[in-house]
């Protein structure tokens, strides 16, 4: 399992978590856990539902099967085989890098 | 507070019990009961354990039926779930003798009333020798006793415990930024034994040792903390 799956597979089993839930979970560094989230967050499979000593407490509100989002320049689907985020300029580049999925 | 998962007891005990289940010798039945009150870890322990050595995670609903489990766990196998129930089995089945992995049911609890969707389980596990590890709230044991064929297909039975002092000192040791005193575990002991209490606790006593440059907290000054 790469970084991006670890954190997909433990966030599919909480209810709600914060990022140093999921790094104690995952062993994983920081940052990526951080970006990460905050990617899905963005996409929308992530809503906010508090906060706890300065942290978000995320809850997942859109989970679309086993297979972890990948996060590259955007955000892309491998259940629903979508590109959900990406920064506009970018585009083009994402749904290249995509292409053959 | 150092971000790393804690080994109490528990955790030792259910890391013990996943190793040997995944290395025992041919006909030894590899499924596991976990089971505690809520708020011990045991979700979490899971999780963690997943996170490091694969491994598919189900929760189960209220509702669940036998079908309905079947599409979780060939969803959660990585294909499209068919439609007739003889057609889900099979695609369960030929997933795990293909890629063998362990199947965690969470809040096992909410199946114990259906025979046969604990027998289900039961007949993917002796079809394919993948483990599969239930876990479930205090007194699941009792619950599940009264299946016997399945009961005894239990190899590995993981009871998690209210934390003990001797988990305290295990979990401050392994997080907490600060030394505590045996007084101050043993304090600690006597306000909380849910780890996210415990957790509580560390935080405070961090905070005491930061304003006043202590080295070490013991329980006065976690006493005066309270008041």
């Amino acid at each position: 399992m790469n970084a991006q799956e670890k954190v997909w597979k433990v966030i599919r089993g909480l209810n709600e978590f914060s990022v140093d839930d999921v790094v104690v979970l995952t062993g994983l560094q920081r940052a990526t856990v951080a970006v990460y989230l905050s990617t899905l967050h963005k996409a929308g499979y992530l809503r906010i539902s508090g906060k706890k000593r300065q942290q978000a407490i995320y809850r997942m509100v859109k989970n679309t099967g086993p297979k972890a989002p990948i996060q590259r320049r955007c955000l892309y689907d491998p259940n629903t085989k979508k590109l959900m985020y990406y920064e506009v300029k970018e585009k083009g580049k994402c749904l290249k890098s995509f292409k053959n999925k | 507070m150092k971000k790393v998962f804690a080994r109490t007891s528990n955790v030792e005990r259910f890391i013990l019990a996943m190793s040997r289940l995944q290395n025992r010798q041919e006909g030894i039945p590899g499924m596991a009961l976990v089971y505690g009150e809520p708020g011990l870890g045991k979700t979490k322990t899971a999780l963690w354990w997943i996170a490091q050595n694969d491994g598919v995670f189900i929760r189960t609903k209220k509702l669940m039926t036998g079908r309905w489990l079947l599409e979780e766990i060939v969803a959660e196998l990585g294909e499209a779930p068919m439609r007739r129930i003889s057609d889900l089995f099979r695609q369960a089945q030929e997933q795990l003798l293909e890629h063998p992995r362990t199947i965690f049911v969470d809040e096992a609890d909410y199946l114990s009333h259906d025979a046969r969707v604990l027998e289900t389980l039961r007949d993917l596990h002796d079809i394919t020798g993948s483990p599969i590890v239930l876990i479930g709230m205090d007194q699941a044991d009792k619950k599940l006793a009264r299946y016997k064929h399945l009961y005894d297909r239990f190899s590995e039975i993981v009871h998690f415990k209210s934390l003990t002092e001797q988990d305290i000192r295990m979990i401050a040791d392994q997080l907490c930024e600060v030394a505590l005193s045996d007084d101050a575990i043993s304090y600690i002991a006597e306000q909380a034994n849910r780890f996210r209490k415990i957790v509580v606790w560390l935080y405070r006593a961090e905070a005491i040792a930061k304003a006043n440059s202590l080295k070490v907290v013991s329980a006065q000054h976690l006493n005066g903390a309270s008041k």
